[in-house]
């Protein structure tokens, strides 16, 4: 298959997160030798599960119904709900970098920062926890924007992007989601069987670029500046906007 | 026999009382592994990190099945040097 942007060094890539997913298994299948960059600008909803989640049937159907793909990202923490409301981004790095901390909660430290940085570049008051934080209320640990894990980043103490990793022996995959519009938290709650008093609560804990901007948070623009950063801070170059 | 485990590093940091889960296993008991062969895949903390063979052997038992969850320090399986 034609992968946006190639394998290798830095793009804006719009499509969905099923590429994104075919994208990174592709880079993953051989060595990491340089870092590579992508961020994602969702084209349609997909529900995106932790790689621990298996989809039966019936979550299959609802999405479908939903007109929801559905795939299973290799890193961890609850599902996520990608779409235009969302941006993703992908930094594999090789086994060995520098970055890839011994301590898997130390190594999301230099992201989570790169995040609330570029947040604060936008104007968003932004942070990174350095420990888990716990919301009140239930834990809706199903989704990922329902807690506050290691070096995740908050505005006013409302997540506004998630982390996860995968380490492979051909090189370890940083992931991040970004909102940048409140998303359908219903559509989440819905696809997943959960109840929708959990919309609710999921709308209460985070925010999205967009409530805490004045001007309007164009995914087009985010995602260049979030790439430039991003490429900046690991040494990979830019190989432009492939569409 | 060597112990299959999730390396002592790997959980610094980690709150007291959080575990991990065997996402799955790559190979089978009685299987010929070489050292660095990935074996097992957990998830702790977001995170899925592939666990390789310690040494060349035969993995000897499987302790902690797939799906199941395991706290600091347990072994996850063990292999038989060659």
């Amino acid at each position: 298959m034609g992968l946006p942007g190639g394998v290798a060094g830095a793009a804006v890539c719009h499509g969905t997160a099923v590429d994104e997913q075919a994208w990174i298994a592709e880079v993953l299948r051989e060595p990491i030798l340089q870092p590579c960059v992508r961020v994602w600008i969702y084209r349609r909803p997909a529900l995106v599960l932790g790689c621990s989640a298996r989809p039966d049937a019936d979550l299959a159907e609802r999405a479908a119904a939903a007109g929801m793909d559905v795939c299973v990202r290799p890193s961890g923490g609850g599902a996520v709900l990608a779409g235009p409301w969302l941006l993703g981004a992908s930094v594999v790095l090789p086994a060995h970098d520098a970055r890839v901390a011994a301590s898997i909660p130390a190594s999301f430290r230099w992201l989570g920062v790169a995040h609330a940085a570029w947040l604060q570049g936008l104007g968003i008051a932004a942070g990174a926890v350095p420990a888990p934080v716990a919301f009140p209320g239930s834990a809706l640990r199903w989704s990922c924007f329902g807690s506050l894990s290691h070096w995740e980043v908050q505005s006013h103490g409302r997540k506004i992007a998630g982390l996860a990793q995968a380490r492979r022996r051909n090189g370890v995959l940083f992931s991040s989601g970004i909102l940048i519009q409140p998303s359908p938290w219903g559509s989440l709650c819905d696809a997943l069987g959960q109840p929708r008093e959990d919309a609710a609560a999921l709308a209460g804990r985070t925010v999205s670029c967009a409530e805490r901007l004045v001007a309007p948070a164009q995914a087009a623009a985010l995602s260049q500046s979030l790439l430039e950063r991003l490429s900046l801070l690991v040494g990979c170059a830019n190989s432009g906007t492939p569409g | 026999m060597i112990d299959i485990a999730l390396a002592n590093e790997a959980w610094e940091g980690v709150e007291a009382g959080t575990e991990a889960l065997v996402e799955a296993w790559l190979v089978r008991e009685g299987e010929r592994v070489s050292a660095g062969q990935p074996v097992v895949k957990v998830v702790l903390v977001k995170t899925s990190y592939e666990i390789a063979a310690p040494a060349n052997g035969i993995v000897d038992r499987i302790l902690v099945p797939a799906e199941q969850t395991f706290a600091r320090g347990r072994s996850l399986g063990t292999l038989r040097e060659e």
